[in-house]
């Protein structure tokens, strides 16, 4: 008998059967855990909260990759129905850069994510579920921890309206310790259709409530593209002029800090016919206060200012004074400097 | 965004409706001095490095000698980087007197690129000098990276490419803002535990 000859068969076979078998066992989990996980997952989406339901469309398993992937994500309002968000794709794979640390951790790929962001939802979110709820849907949705978010190719409509459209953003180091303790996030979207809008920012997710910083700036924002969404809210309309502003605002122990620095150029203004007098809101009656000067601005114009805030419990708060003095020094006296100042750090 | 373009608004026609400037003349104008501070740019590429630890250097033209005020802006992070543990690597990326060079043009002048090999070889000194153990990695970007960097995802490809989607202009760009010409960006990346 050739031993050696009957050996190397049952060698090669198991070249063979072994990666066949392999396959065949990673093919019938992925069918039969599949629907299962489907179902939970849509039913638990369904239900955790009073006021907003989600739905996936499609979930997808790759274990090959080590990723999972909810495909057409909706969401809506229970109360009528009306759907306030859309998502193509959430994918979840192994970062196998972390392996190599020794770390099992996520990323998380958010593809054309499109949200309506409005009053009605603004309310529906106020009575939404607890913290504790939000974290439940979390750890269901993604149970292992999740070191790098990144969206991809996203719209924010205000009131229906596109505001900011190919939103692109990272955020890094989700999974913060004292070692490292920032996070790091970038964002970039193309504003009101055509100016860019950039966002650099930290996070410090290890402090309770979370701290973060952001330098935000906007150039060549073109005011005529702001009428369409400014027309139902005051009665003025800009015929021409060009924005750029610069803002930075830092959150630490709940208490938020920052300033606005508009800087615009070649602005004319057109009042509409409505009376101004007796409106309501605080910056209606500033204009209203102005009243009559709408209409006196005739040479091209341009105007800066730096424009202080806190936010807290109670709401915003604007240092007017501070606003209208800068504006004033800007225009006779010494010109603010265009730019982030670099003033409202983490430490 | 609503309400603040609301009191810039306000801020604006207060400010058209005080006194005719005409009137101002005995009050000059300060002219501007520009306060240097860090560009979008910079802070988004060195967020992508996950660092908060970045400044700009600037260069005279044609010139590759460094400033006091360079030297003390390198101290000073260096400092603060120090404070925070062991740097692992430090990222120099150097500009010659113009900009990035566009897809046509893929390479500045050899004038243009001897300027930031120099550039980048004065920064490279002076941090040996700060920082002893770092690895220190130079970019140039007088030229685009070539294929096969760009193929093999190379570090070089990969900041080029982070700074393009950031909005640096490059030689064909209209606008020059915000331009890096005669400038040098330096990262300081620390190690992770």
């Amino acid at each position: 008998m050739n031993f050696i000859g009957i050996r190397k068969g049952l060698l090669k076979k198991k070249k063979v059967i072994i990666p066949l078998a392999f396959f065949g066992l990673l093919l019938a989990i992925r069918l039969m855990v599949q629907p299962i996980i489907y179902k939970q997952l849509n039913t638990f989406l369904s239900q955790f909260s009073p006021v907003i339901t989600f739905h996936i469309e499609d979930l997808d398993i790759n274990l090959l990759r080590g990723a999972y992937s909810f495909e057409s994500v909706t969401g809506k309002l229970k109360e009528n129905n009306h759907q306030f968000l859309t998502i193509e794709k959430v994918d979840t794979s192994i970062a196998w850069r972390e392996i190599f640390k020794g770390k099992i951790v996520t990323d998380i790929v958010v593809t054309s994510l499109n949200l309506s962001y409005s009053k009605e939802l603004k309310e529906a979110l106020a009575k939404t579920p607890k913290k504790e709820d939000a974290k439940e849907a979390k750890d269901k949705l993604f149970p292992v921890e999740v070191v790098r978010l990144d969206i991809k190719n996203s719209i924010l409509k205000m009131d229906n309206f596109p505001a900011f459209t190919k939103i692109e953003g990272r955020i890094t180091n989700l999974l913060a310790d004292k070692k490292n303790p920032l996070s790091f996030l970038n964002l970039k979207a193309t504003a009101f259709g055509h100016s860019v809008l950039k966002i650099a920012g930290h996070l410090k997710t290890l402090e309770e409530p979370i701290a973060w910083s952001i330098d935000t700036e906007l150039q060549g924002f073109d005011l005529t593209a702001a009428n369409q969404f400014l027309k139902e809210k005051v009665p003025l309309t800009f015929t021409k002029g060009k924005l750029d502003v610069y803002a930075e605002a830092k959150s630490e122990e709940g208490v938020i800090e920052g300033y606005v620095k508009p800087f615009m150029k070649n602005v004319d203004i057109m009042k509409a016919e409505e009376n101004l007098k007796g409106a309501k809101h605080w910056f209606i009656e500033v204009i209203a206060a102005v009243g009559n000067l709408l209409l006196r601005t005739s040479d091209k114009k341009s105007v800066a200012t730096l424009i202080p805030f806190t936010m807290d419990k109670s709401g915003v708060h604007v240092d007017k004074g501070e606003a209208l003095s800068k504006a004033i020094q800007h225009g006779f006296e010494q010109k603010l400097n265009p730019g982030i100042e670099d003033r409202l750090k983490l430490e | 965004m609503f309400k603040v373009l609301c009191l810039i608004s306000s801020i604006f026609l207060i400010s058209c409706s005080s006194k005719d400037p005409k009137e101002m003349t005995s009050k000059e104008k300060t002219p501007v001095q520009p306060k240097e501070t860090i560009s979008m740019e910079s802070k988004l590429l060195a967020n992508e490095q996950e660092s908060n630890l970045v400044t700009e250097i600037k260069f005279d033209r044609q010139k590759a000698n460094i400033s006091g005020k360079a030297r003390e802006q390198l101290k000073d992070l260096h400092r603060k980087a120090s404070k925070k543990g062991k740097i692992e690597e430090i990222k120099v990326i150097s500009w010659g007197d113009q900009e990035y060079p566009s897809v046509h043009e893929k390479k500045l002048s050899e004038v243009q690129v001897k300027l930031v090999e120099e550039r980048n070889a004065t920064l490279e000194n002076y941090l040996k000098t700060i920082e002893m153990d770092a690895e220190i990695e130079t970019i140039s970007m007088a030229e685009r990276p070539s294929t096969l960097a760009k193929w093999f995802s190379s570090d070089d490809a990969r900041i080029k490419k982070s700074l393009e989607t950031a909005g640096i202009p490059n030689t064909d760009t209209t606008v020059k803002v915000p331009g890096k010409a005669s400038k040098s960006i330096v990262i300081f990346i620390m190690e992770e535990e």
